[in-house]
């Protein structure tokens, strides 16, 4: 702190550090809304949801990326685990093979549109969960 | 057709030099009204005109509101603001929008060419450039320190990257606030608000702008931005999470285009040919990559290359217009805007920024806000190079690219 004398500059500093503390006291404890699939819309892009399904597809692309599609009260979205997550769930023991067909899931995720078509992207491992039969 | 697509041009060119001016608006937030108007506009051609000229007039105005009053335009211009800004206080306001043209434009025309004969080879660019990517965000960031030289700086450095780094971990990656508008505050506090809130403190004002347009920049130098423009601009259109911003610096520092001119060429330069691969990337990669070209998509799922074509011929007339409409301006308002109070015009901008940050993101943006600005202001009474504040992007890059990005939000529990 000697070299920061300048007492504007270490205001300006300390307030950028209590502010990263303060967005990341509110993004730990923003819980996402637990929706129905259907209520799930374009302009709801970029937010974060959760839903919790049936798995009524899985598909295993060449680049290891897993798409399930959830379904419940008869509406479907896609799921993407990415490459990088697979790889990081299978740290914990949970590979492609544990999601069942029919088997219930719970995941939160951010709402995002490819190619026209709506999807969650899990960010957290703990965004997904296998609920069982 | 060609009438209604002539008309739908011209409506999208005033549309988007509206959009333009007004900081904080981008073209996304139309998409979905566009969208919704397929029933009231039954050829999908004049809707895919108007979005077309809409994306293409608003890149050239959009540099009027960040140079002349600071206020930013989410990623794609607001590192524009500093350079533009030096310039505009120096009197030279006209010769700062007159770079952005000539950096379009060419870029613009550059890109075109380079779409319709080695339009093929973007597939290949794509899989070939993406493993290194991560690499060479590393690299910058060693640079951008190693450049402040004095060792007080390069801690300087390296804390406002990290600071800044870690602010866009958390607002990119969690839904404290809607991720389509999540630069908007980041930006305006990064480089808007921390800028203006010095020049009120400085005491700055807008003196009486030189009428002569002669531009004070080598023909070399111009070559050389817009080359490092339309190679920029052409990875940020192929390639995720690398925005206009993230490029500019990238070339900033390989390119040594330190200079403020050579800046804003670059910059103006990046936009037109990333806009251009955007919207034409769903015949090169068949793979959209803007919003805009999702919405084409949408309205046109399956794309030919006269399709192709026919985007190409609306970008060159809108450009035709929106040119000398952004050049009228920029030659207009620095003269008007010497004639305001500085300081009460700076403290509107500020008001009217954070009434548009509360408007889009609420509470949350505000508080990224303030976060954004006292990073800013840190940056800059630290005395190290604004560029710095751009680790809000790239590490957030860094971490996408290595694959690290759902091991630290997990870690981070965001």
């Amino acid at each position: 702190m000697k070299f920061i004398k300048n007492r504007v500059t270490l205001t300006a500093l300390l307030s950028s550090v209590i502010g990263l503390f303060l967005i990341y006291h509110a993004t730990t404890n923003i819980e996402p809304q637990q929706i129905s699939i259907s209520d799930i819309a374009s302009d709801m892009e970029g937010r974060k949801v959760s839903i919790i399904g049936s798995l009524v597809e899985k598909r295993l692309h060449e680049d290891d990326h897993l798409f399930l599609t959830i379904s419940d009260e008869g509406s479907e979205i896609q799921v993407v685990l990415f490459s990088d997550f697979m790889k990081n769930l299978e740290k914990l023991n949970i590979t492609e093979k544990d999601f069942q067909i029919k088997g219930k899931i719970s995941v939160k995720g951010i709402v995002e549109i490819y190619r026209g078509n709506l999807q969650i992207i899990p960010r957290n491992l703990d965004d997904v969960k296998i609920l069982g039969e | 057709m060609f009438i209604e697509i002539f008309f739908f041009s011209l409506a999208g060119v005033f549309l988007g030099v509206i959009l333009g001016l007004l900081p904080g608006l981008h073209l996304n937030n139309l998409l979905p009204l566009f969208l919704s108007l397929t029933i009231l506009i039954p050829d999908p051609y004049s809707l895919v005109a108007l979005i077309i000229s809409v994306a293409i007039a608003q890149i050239f105005t959009s540099f009027i509101p960040s140079i002349f009053l600071g206020a930013p335009d989410g990623d794609t211009n607001s590192l524009a603001i500093l350079p533009g800004h030096r310039l505009l206080l120096e009197g030279r306001g006209y010769e700062a929008i007159k770079l952005t043209v000539i950096g379009g434009v060419t870029a613009l025309i550059i890109s075109i060419i380079v779409v319709l004969f080695f339009g093929s080879y973007f597939a290949s660019i794509y899989s070939l450039t993406r493993p290194f990517i991560a690499y060479t965000l590393i690299a910058i960031i060693i640079f951008m320190i190693l450049s402040e030289k004095h060792p007080n700086k390069m801690f300087f450095s390296a804390l406002v990257i990290l600071l800044s780094g870690i602010l866009g971990i958390l607002v990119l990656n969690s839904s404290i606030i809607p991720q389509q508008n999540a630069l908007f505050p980041i930006f305006s506090g990064l480089f808007a608000i921390s800028t203006l809130l010095i020049s009120i403190t400085e005491k700055a004002k807008i003196p009486k702008q030189q009428p002569d347009v002669e531009l004070k920049i080598s023909k070399s130098d111009i070559v050389k931005s817009v080359v490092l423009a339309v190679i920029a601009g052409i990875l940020v259109g192929l390639l995720p999470a690398i925005g206009v911003s993230q490029a500019a610096t990238i070339m900033q520092y390989l390119g040594g285009l330190g200079e403020a001119r050579t800046f804003l060429i670059t910059i103006s330069g990046i936009n037109t040919a990333n806009e251009v691969i955007s919207l034409n990337s769903l015949y090169l990669i068949s793979n959209p990559r803007s919003g805009a070209a999702v919405a084409i998509e949408r309205i046109l799922p399956e794309i030919s290359f006269y399709d192709m074509l026919l985007f190409i011929g609306i970008i060159l007339f809108t450009t035709g217009i929106a040119v000398p409409i952004t050049l009228h301006l920029g030659r207009v308002v620095p003269s008007f805007l010497a004639k305001l109070n500085y300081t009460i015009l700076s403290l509107i901008i500020i008001g009217f920024l954070l009434a548009g940050i509360a408007f889009a993101t609420g509470v949350y943006g505000l508080l990224v806000a303030f976060t954004s600005t006292a990073t800013g202001l840190s940056c800059a009474y630290l005395g190290v190079k604004r560029s710095n504040c751009m680790g809000i992007l790239l590490v957030p890059s860094i971490l996408f690219f290595t694959g690290l990005n759902p091991l630290i939000v997990s870690i981070l529990r965001i």
